[in-house]
């Protein structure tokens, strides 16, 4: 028992989801003030994101929604007066403000003392320098590497160290000018690039461990320095793809015991060398052949790969960290799992655990997908099977990008030559295009040569791809079909393979009595009787999860992957419906296929399946355990889409029916259901061809929104100003797609607001209104959101809420809608209605102190509004401000465009809160990390459709106090109007152009609104690339531009207030 | 390879299906061992002398067999027990795939197995017997472990006569490689003795100290080497490990008893009790010595399992003599134990 525990501890989460860090950091977050609060410990928590379950105030006595910046941070502490700070469960952000926090000396000052992990082991991780001084101070192998100033020297360098190499210049960006040599004279070009990009004429030479197999270890120590492995887990991909990008087994697979204990054992050196308290993780290169490995880097602190290994092994490393933080030692800690044994001990494993990441490619047709050293996945997937095969084919199909077997459609047309590039050059389909390389006959030896991925990864492959032969020879073979079940194949595929329908394989199967068996995770391969309720599926011939009699159940599905426009805002609504399933006295099941989240932490469920969210899967789940229904409003469009084949296979359906949401989805149905209740949609039109489009766009009248009506990695939507622009879009859309209809739809560029509601067939609880920043046109989710909607009156607002009921009472809503309207004009239209748990929703319920999830769930229970003792109507409207601001990964991904529009871009978001509209949108802007300036230089560089629109408001910069740069067109305009502007050279025309003036940072914001057009799109492109690249803020919006002379224009004072404060009432959850 | 249809029968009656490489059937108590890598240890590891061992891990096969990492030459364990077999191995220092390495010593596999769900059965009721057959027909005998003999060198051999450090007698009771190694890594000459060893064999062989191995079989039915244990730990110092341990516990008047279904993996967590941090260790063992008969004799206890409390570790009060219930030598599992040999080699005046 540790001496001195503090009393109060400060919590710091790890803001928005941006790629990099993602729902991981609220499962750890959350764990760690449960885990302090068991203490007895009084918990301070600060976290921006408003969408997650960490900030839910029942989960800390004092939560802050403010952004993670120090000044905040440090008038929360000085309002707080915590006695300690735990840094190590926020991620990269949270750890970061702490170092920042202690450098400022505000630690000190407060006296706040650092749990866990000290300062120097934090700064010896992550400083390279340092880092590397240690490992060779302990004799721990780093690849060799060599700071050189000039050509020679990188050349001396690789003539001892041998090629390849990678070169990294100094002090640029990202690594900008960088890359891997495989030759003297590829050294030569990228090391003298290099050299000039470094402003102190600099590079690093490294030697390249690329091809080498990557290993990670999950690490803990105690005070005591007891220390201990939970995990370890091998990349699939070896070393060159990051590995947040790498498919990833675990435990390790090919690994000797011998090897596996060398890189234990150096983990182990590695974590007590640093002394960190807590849990750490060890990345290593091993040589496949010489078996040799190098040190590649530590984090000191919980992390995604954390996150990944607690689902891996059922061991909460974030609860234990926390607790090894305040001074417990390993060895009196009880391992929760299995409630007898110590946490000094190490899981084992007797299941196949297999990541696979998901990335948002799909949404963004024009970036470079190729892997590399920069993490670009927005999500992941974790499937469980006995064996590699069994979960490599239930991972592939829980990642719903078009596949549900080891086979993407997409790549049956490709030439082998190039699937073979594929291969060599991965992007996020490697996977599928080995998979189709070996179906042409590939050899594993060759696939080897172009991947270096392990024979064994690709020969399970391989024979997976031979059993699909087997299976199309012989239909309706059981003894095959047996053999197929427990190499993961779904009843779908064998379907295929057989040309029969899934129902009919599945009808074989279970009167052959070939039934999956649901196995425990319990850390301990079965040696201690554990009472984890956490499954998974496999075809076995023993089921452990005996379902009690006499229970009423309700299982709840999850949402999956995250990825763009599917977030963590739905996992956190889901875990509100499993807490409510619980108070309604229903035992609660979830299943997920999310790794990273609090829903598959098995403390948040009665029973928790971890299964792929396809229909075969969820359908055997449901059976089994009887349920008296699925909710399937809380697992975003992915539950949504499974809704009507579970319900024509008997499965009750909870809420909403299945009718109900066809209404809303199904776009001639849902027109008919606006017809008679009478409400207005921008008037639209459907076509197959170019022609049509052109009159349809006549019809409907410029500027029309034009999208397929299947954005499968094709083009994403676009507004059109003109007939020009159209016939353009359409050359490059319907080309890419030929065939496929296109949706023409009216563009009203008017107000846009949204509503979350639940409704029980008769009452309509009207949660909120939202009013978005951005005009219609802008995506919702890439939109800013306030809260409540500052910009309507009385009237807008009556009829929004009555429009909102007359939909729900049509649409047949039990539960759950979120709807979209924009205000055009005096004219309310409806854009669209969910009959789910929205993006908004999360937030809305925290500002609103609304618990509509949990309302939802009642109200799918068959318990209605008035039984639960609500009113209907709109939710009284609390005297705050919140707005959500949307945040980007833009500098993560490659080639793609920075600007806003009708497709959604962002990750992640975050929120300010405040007692004023101005002083909630300043916090946003600086939680999202838009640092604006009260003045400052701003660029503008505006198309010709707005310049009479952005006069006032440079009008109103300048005489904000702003200095206005502007390229020639713009700058005449602004100077006619009075404004006085700086006249920038445009890109190329001489130097210094803007692009250099971006780069030395001389320029605080940016205003571009420059679009799709031919010439300017490079231009525009280049522009907002550079500005995102270097840090600065780029509006491409004038309404955001708007927002940002607001908070200009407004007082600075900075107040925190905890959101208990905000609802001194108990706050329900 | 073919492989038919058959099943693990076990002494309750319980029938398991699954695959059998290998002909010939075999009986054998039957145990589980939950450690993640190194199947090609098990195997040749001589404490499974005689044993059906179940590996709870359920992709083997996957790096081969590399004969530089095992514990004896050939497989000692009787029969092996797998859920997944891969056939064809991959990693640098393979030599040859596990069902050729077990099917040249006539090692049953039986594949295909539910292994979770043996496991389970097993650590609910205890161990026990089991026969793999190719159709069950019940009356599955007790099977005999006592097998140290047949497992253990008939002559003195030296492993390692190389430099000037200690020279330590093994006392082989059926002995891992891996002892050997750590030993001769650790700077000592080494010296493989019979376990018919007389005191005076031990005494003539000129060593400094002795090691006496594990090997396999119930302690308690050996008097005999627990006699030759004491004696000799009377004379040298001493360091026992797992079967080692128990006959000097034995030796010394103490008492072991049946584990309801054993320690058997690679993450066994002992705490020592002078202070030094907690270990994870590797564990094979079915017996253990009863903590409170040791009540009375010159032996202490040094370290305690941190699950079950069981002793782990023995120390004598007065002379250099020690012991580990644990694997110190690892072979498969974590080596941070692998200290004690080099506390064993200090004790003697010699070592790194």
């Amino acid at each position: 028992m540790p001496r001195d525990l503090p009393k109060k501890v400060l919590v710091i989460g790890s803001g928005p989801i941006v790629i990099g860090q993602a729902a991981e950091f609220d499962y750890a977050g959350t764990q760690a003030c449960q885990s302090l609060r068991e203490e007895g410990i009084e918990v301070v928590l600060v976290n921006s994101n408003p969408a997650t379950i960490m900030t839910d105030p029942g989960v800390a006595d004092r939560v802050y929604l403010e952004p993670l910046r120090p000044e905040y941070i440090e008038k929360v502490i000085e309002k707080e007066r915590p006695d300690g700070l735990l840094p190590t469960l926020g991620g990269q952000v949270g750890l970061n403000l702490a170092v920042q926090l202690a450098e400022l000396g505000i630690l000190e000052k407060y006296g706040v003392r650092l749990l866990g992990t000290p300062l120097a082991a934090i700064r010896e991780a992550e400083d390279r320098e340092a880092f590397r001084n240690l490992m060779l101070r302990i004799g721990e192998p780093i690849p060799e590497s060599r700071t050189v100033g000039s050509l020679a020297e990188g050349m001396a360098f690789a003539k001892e160290v041998g090629f390849p190499l990678i070169v990294r210049p100094a002090y640029t960006l990202g690594g900008t000018g960088g890359g891997i040599v495989r030759d003297a004279a590829e050294l030569h070009a990228v090391l003298s690039r290099g050299l000039s990009l470094s402003p102190i004429r600099q590079c690093l030479v490294e030697k390249s461990i690329a091809g080498w197999k990557e290993v990670e270890y999950e690490v803990m120590r105690d005070a005591q320095d007891q220390a201990i492995t939970v995990c370890n887990m091998e990349n699939v991909d070896p070393v060159g793809v990051h590995t947040g990008d790498s498919i990833v087994v675990a435990p390790s697979l090919t690994l000797t015991d011998r090897d596996y204990q060398m890189l234990r054992s150096a983990s182990l050196r590695i974590i007590r060398a640093l002394g960190v308290e807590g849990g750490c993780n060890v990345q290593f290169g091993l040589h496949p052949e010489t078996g040799e490995y190098r040190v590649i880097e530590v984090n000191p602190r919980v992390s995604r790969s954390s996150a990944l290994a607690s689902k891996a092994t059922g061991y909460p490393i974030a609860k234990i960290a926390a607790k090894l933080a305040l001074g417990f030692t390993l060895d009196e800690l009880r391992n929760p799992v299995t409630g007898r044994t110590t946490a000094l001990f190490e899981p084992a494993l007797d299941y196949v655990v297999v990541k696979i990441p998901r990335w948002p490619f799909d949404k963004f047709a024009q970036a470079d997908r190729r892997l590399g050293t920069q993490m670009q996945a927005t999500g992941e997937v974790m499937a469980i099977g006995r064996t590699l095969r069994a979960a490599i084919l239930k991972a592939a199909r829980s990642l719903e990008v078009g596949a549900h077997h080891l086979h993407l459609p997409s790549l049956a047309d490709l030439a082998d030559s190039d699937l073979m590039t594929l291969a060599e050059e991965p992007d996020d389909r490697r996977i599928f295009a080995l998979a189709e390389l070996l179906r042409r006959g590939a050899s594993v030896d060759a696939l080897q040569a172009a991947t270096q991925i392990d024979r064994h990864f690709l020969r399970e492959m391989e024979r997976i791809v031979a059993l699909e032969g087997e299976l199309r020879e012989r239909p309706g073979d059981i003894e095959l079909l047996r053999r197929a079940k427990r190499d993961g194949f779904s009843d779908r595929t064998i379907g295929e393979l057989w040309r029969q329908p899934e129902e009919e394989v599945r009808a074989a199967r279970r009167a052959a009595g070939i039934v999956p068996t649901y196995k425990m995770v319990d850390t301990c391969a079965a040696e201690f009787d554990a009472q984890t309720p956490y499954y998974y599926g496999a075809y076995e011939f023993e089921d452990e999860a005996p379902v009690p009699a006499g229970s009423r159940s309700v299982l709840v599905l999850g949402a999956g992957p995250i990825r763009i426009g599917q977030g963590i805002e739905f996992d956190c609504s889901a875990v509100h419906a499993l807490q409510a399933l619980r108070d309604a006295g229903r035992r609660a099941i979830m299943l997920n296929s999310n790794p990273e989240t609090v829903s598959t932490d098995w403390t948040q469920s009665d029973r928790l399946y971890f299964e792929p969210l396809a229909f075969e899967d969820v359908r055997e789940v449901a059976e089994r355990e009887k349920v008296e229904g699925v909710l399937v409003q809380f697992g975003g469009q992915t539950a949504i889409n499974l809704a009507e084949h579970l319900a024509a296979a008997g499965v009750p359906i909870l809420g909403t029916s299945v009718a109900g949401i066809a209404a809303a989805e199904d776009r001639r149905q849902f027109d008919a259901v606006l017809e008679q209740v009478g409400l207005k949609r921008p008037r639209g039109r459907t076509v197959l061809r170019s022609e049509e489009a052109l009159r349809a766009a006549e019809e409907v009248g410029y500027p029309v929104l034009v999208r397929p009506s299947f954005v499968l990695g094709g083009r994403a939507m676009e507004i059109v100003h003109a007939p020009e622009d159209l016939a353009d879009y359409l050359e490059r859309a319907v080309s890419a797609m030929p065939g496929r209809p296109i949706l023409v739809d009216q563009y009203l560029p008017g107000l846009e607001l949204e509503v979350d509601a639940v409704a029980d067939g008769e009452a309509v609880l009207v949660g909120g209104i939202m009013e978005h920043i951005e005009r219609a046109g802008v995506h919702s989710g890439d939109s800013i959101a306030v809260y409540p909607a500052q910009s309507i009156d009385a009237d807008l607002e009556a009829q929004v809420v009555d429009a909102t009921v007359r939909l729900a009472k049509a649409l047949g809503t039990k539960g759950l809608l979120n709807v979209q309207f924009v205000s055009y004009e005096g004219q309310l239209y409806v854009i669209e209605a969910n009959p789910r748990a929205s993006r908004t929703l999360p937030y809305l319920m925290k500002v609103a102190n609304v618990p509509l999830a949990a309302i939802a769930t009642r109200v799918a229970l068959g318990d209605s509004l008035a039984a639960q003792g609500i009113a209907g109507g709109l939710w009284p409207k609390p005297g705050h401000v919140g707005v959500k601001c949307p945040v980007f990964s833009w500098a993560k991904l490659r080639e793609v465009d920075a600007t806003l529009g009708p497709e959604m871009k962002s990750t992640g978001e975050v929120l300010g809160i405040d007692e004023t509209f101005s002083a909630a949108l300043l916090k946003a802007f600086d939680g999202a990390g838009y640092h604006v300036p009260q003045r400052g230089r701003i660029l503008l560089t505006i198309a010709d459709r707005d310049k009479d629109e952005v006069l006032p408001l440079a009008r109103d910069l300048y005489r904000q106090g702003a200095q206005i740069l502007a390229t020639a067109g713009t700058a005449e305009a602004l100077r006619d109007a009075g404004v006085e502007v700086e006249e920038v050279p445009k890109i190329g025309e001489q130097s210094p152009d803007l692009l250099d003036r971006l780069r030395e940072g001389d320029i605080n914001l940016v205003v571009n609104t420059f679009t799709q057009g031919r010439s300017p799109v490079r231009d525009g492109f280049q522009i907002r690339r550079t500005a995102v690249e270097h840090g600065i803020p780029c509006v491409t919006s004038l309404d955001t531009a708007r927002a940002v002379m607001r908070v200009m224009a407004s007082p600075r004072r900075l107040e925190v207030r905890a959101l208990q404060d905000y609802f001194p009432q108990e706050a329900p959850r | 390879m073919t492989k038919e249809r058959a099943y693990l029968e076990l002494q309750d009656g319980a029938i398991y299906p699954g695959l059998l490489s290998g002909d010939g059937e075999v009986e054998g108590e039957v145990v589980f061992t939950t450690a993640m890598t190194g199947y090609g240890e098990v195997v040749t590891d001589a404490s499974y002398a005689g044993q059906i061992v179940v590996l709870t891990f359920p992709e083997i096969g996957i790096y081969g067999v590399d004969p530089e990492a095992l514990e004896a030459a050939a497989p000692r364990a009787r029969a092996l027990v797998v859920r997944e077999l891969q056939e064809v191995p991959s990693h640098a220092t393979s030599r040859m795939d596990l069902g050729t390495f077990l099917a040249q010593a006539n090692v049953p596999i039986l594949s295909d197995v539910d292994t979770r769900a043996l496991a389970r059965h097993l650590r609910t009721l205890g161990t026990m017997s089991g026969r793999i057959a190719r159709s069950p027909r019940g009356g599955v005998k007790d099977a005999d472990c006592q097998l140290v003999q047949e497992m253990a060198t008939r002559e003195t051999y030296w492993f390692s006569r190389d430099g000037a450090g200690p020279t330590v007698g093994v006392i082989d009771f059926g002995l891992k490689e891996d002892i050997l190694r750590q030993l001769r890594d650790a700077g000592a000459r080494v010296l493989v003795l019979p376990p018919t060893s007389t005191p005076g064999d031990v005494d003539r062989a000129g060593v400094d100290g002795v090691l006496l191995t594990n090997g396999p079989g119930d302690p308690s039915r050996m008097q005999a080497y627990a006699r030759l244990a004491h004696d000799v730990s009377e004379r040298h110092p001493t360091l026992g490990i797992c079967l080692g341990h128990q006959l000097l516990a034995l030796g010394y008047g103490a008492k072991t008893f049946k584990l309801p279904f054993g320690h058997r993996g690679a993450n066994h967590p002992v705490r020592h009790r002078d202070g030094r941090p907690g270990e994870v260790t590797s564990q094979n063992h079915g017996y253990a010595v009863d903590r409170e008969s040791l009540a009375g004799t010159p032996l202490e206890v040094s370290e305690v399992h941190l699950n079950d409390g069981t002793v782990e570790g023995l120390r004598h009060n007065a002379r250099p003599v020690f012991s580990v219930q644990y694997h110190p030598e690892a072979g498969p599992g974590p080596w941070e134990a692998r200290g004690t040999f080099g506390r064993f080699l200090r004790s003697l005046g010699g070592g790194e």
